[in-house]
């Protein structure tokens, strides 16, 4: 007890008598306790219903049907698991470069540089999904397949095999060869290599199903990777809608308008592309995307009044009724005076 | 009758010049040097404000010294000082026993902190504010002779580390020098609690710096301060 009472004698405030004045006025003057800890109160209270508010926001404000939480995951194997929240899982082999590319409500582009996948892809009306190699695009609607990039980076061999459902091959850049064009269905299996390689097992299946590679058919024996121009793909677009092959044709199109953003042919194929897909297919989703990327390839072309109108007239069919709302008045506003003002002005439910 | 003769005293000067300079009030923090607490604390029951400011200035050192130990920093002092005496005014109805005025005041001093603490902690854990520091330097003594110096160091930097409730019996056992039951009577626990936060910060004096931990439970401990005490006293 001495001691500690020494302890105590060594820790004591500098206690001038100003400062006991001090003291003493304030306590003389003040009636009440302090009560300015209350603000502390206040301003936790706050902060705890500000954090609340933040969050709430943050997950009621998510757009329906697209999240923007990608899971990513990897077992011991060194097996890459990727799953988006619109529905498509991915299982990628230890060594494969994959990545995701881009994701919107009416697209999904998912790119295997290297190496293996397997992909498992929901269903969604109006919603694209491709799988973008080196030399080819796959593109699913709702489907479970696996796909193979194989071979030196130069010339790479690519091989899909379907578990599930349907998906659409075709080429998507200068290959020398003549343009792959390609249903691939449940069972089979399609290569670019010639001859074709033994098929790979599923990297994400223990006990794979037992598929036959299926060779290349009659019309695709002898064609590889094509190395097809932009100009190509144009006339080639063309000739094939004036044969009345709209999906051929508008296959060509959205190749010309991915592998080559920079050619002056780009903007003009994807507005084609739009139309095709609008008028003729009957893919909204689809030409919605080609028309926005009119938009963005050349801001200034010649045709984009007829790109902005054509995106209303879309959008009020589609009825989605704030996108019309928006293109509507951004058409108005810019061309207050042009050839589909009327149109224009009747769409959106008005 | 002893307060009326005690505001004949005091009182005429109070009512000549009611705003005088505390100054003017005789300069003493010793209970024995004037009336009795109880004569004081049943004028400022009459509503004395001399009788308060007698109070005051008698217990000014012992609150701010206490004050100033259990928080470890000299920037909370004044308002702690304030919000304690004025807790006091506010319960001196139900000060049972007004000689008691010394051990009554101490433990306002203590809750109070005690509270300021942890709202202080909350507000950190909040990110409202950032937790406060304890300045060694500043808070120990010109005068205090090394080995001390090192024990109170090393006690310091643990309180730094403690809960509040556990920081202040701490403080009050270590540094204050209070039995297990006044720290209790103080901070309103159980003596088991307040044992077992003494122990636990002891563990973590003990963990931090082995040579200055003490045995808690003891009442009869002998600390590396008080082996120091004794060499000196022996020399």
């Amino acid at each position: 007890m001495t001691e500690a009472k020494r302890l105590a004698d060594y820790v004591t405030p500098n206690l001038s008598e100003a400062r006991i004045l001090a003291q003493w006025s304030r306590l003389r003057d003040s009636d009440s306790p302090r009560r300015t800890w209350r603000w502390e109160y206040v301003f936790a209270a706050a902060a705890i219903a500000l954090m609340s508010a933040t969050t709430a926001v943050h997950f009621l404000s998510k757009p329906s049907g697209l999240s923007s939480e990608m899971l990513v995951e990897r077992d011991s194997s060194g097996i890459k698991y990727v799953r988006l929240p619109e529905g498509v899982q991915a299982a990628i082999s230890k060594n494969g470069q994959f990545e995701v590319r881009q994701r919107s409500d009416t697209e999904i582009i998912l790119a295997l540089l290297s190496g293996e996948g397997d992909f498992d892809v929901t269903h969604r009306d109006g919603r694209r999904v491709i799988v973008t190699t080196p030399q080819f695009d796959i593109e699913v609607v709702g489907t479970q397949f696996h796909v193979a990039v194989t071979g030196n980076e130069s010339t790479p061999d690519v091989l899909v095999r379907v578990d599930r459902g349907t998906v659409q091959v075709r080429s998507n850049r200068q290959t020398g060869r003549s343009t792959v064009e390609r249903r691939v269905t449940t069972g089979e299996t399609w290569t670019s290599a010639v001859p074709s390689p033994p098929v790979a097992p599923s990297i994400s299946n223990t006990n794979p199903p037992e598929i036959a590679p299926s060779l290349p058919s009659s019309a695709d024996k002898g064609n590889g990777p094509a190395r097809t121009s932009a100009k190509e793909l144009f006339e080639s677009a063309e000739r094939l809608r004036m044969n009345g092959r709209l999906r051929d044709a508008a296959a060509q199109l959205d190749s010309l308008r991915r592998q080559y953003p920079g050619d002056s042919r780009a903007p003009l194929a994807a507005f084609e592309l739009g139309r095709i897909r609008m008028d003729g297919i009957g893919d909204y989703a689809g030409a919605a995307t080609a028309f926005e990327s009119s938009l963005k390839l050349n801001p200034s072309a010649s045709f984009r009044e007829d790109v902005e109108a054509r995106l209303v007239t879309l959008y009020d069919r589609m009825g989605q009724k704030s996108a019309c709302e928006a293109s509507r008045r951004a058409y108005l506003a810019r061309y207050p005076r042009g050839s589909h003002v009327n149109s224009v002005g009747r769409a959106c439910g008005r | 009758m002893f307060v009326s003769s005690f505001q004949i005293d005091y009182g005429t000067r109070r009512k000549a010049d009611y705003n005088a300079p505390v100054t003017a009030m005789p300069q003493t923090n010793r209970a024995d040097a004037g009336p009795a607490d109880s004569i004081l604390v049943a004028a400022a029951l009459a509503n004395e404000p001399w009788a308060k400011e007698a109070l005051f200035r008698r217990y000014v050192t012992l609150v701010n010294g206490l004050a100033f130990r259990v928080m470890g920093r000299d920037a909370d002092l004044d308002d702690l000082v304030q919000d304690s005496f004025t807790e006091a005014w506010r319960c001196l109805p139900r000060l049972e026993n007004p000689q008691a005025f010394s051990s009554w005041i101490s433990a306002i001093v203590v809750r109070t902190a005690h509270k300021l603490l942890r709202r202080r902690k909350l507000a950190s854990v909040l990110g409202l504010r950032r937790p406060d520091s304890i300045d060694l330097d500043a808070l120990l003594s010109n005068s205090v002779p090394p080995d001390v110096e090192v024990e109170l160091r090393a006690v310091y930097r643990t309180v730094s580390e403690l809960p509040p409730a556990t920081r202040i019996a701490f403080v009050l056992r270590r540094v204050e020098g209070l039995k297990l039951e006044e720290i209790a009577s103080m901070l309103e626990l159980s003596l088991a609690t307040v044992k077992r936060r003494i122990v636990e910060a002891e563990r973590l004096l003990s963990f931090a710096y082995p040579a200055i931990a003490d045995e808690p439970q003891s009442e009869c401990r002998e600390t590396p301060l008080a082996k120091s005490m004794q060499r000196r006293g022996h020399d």
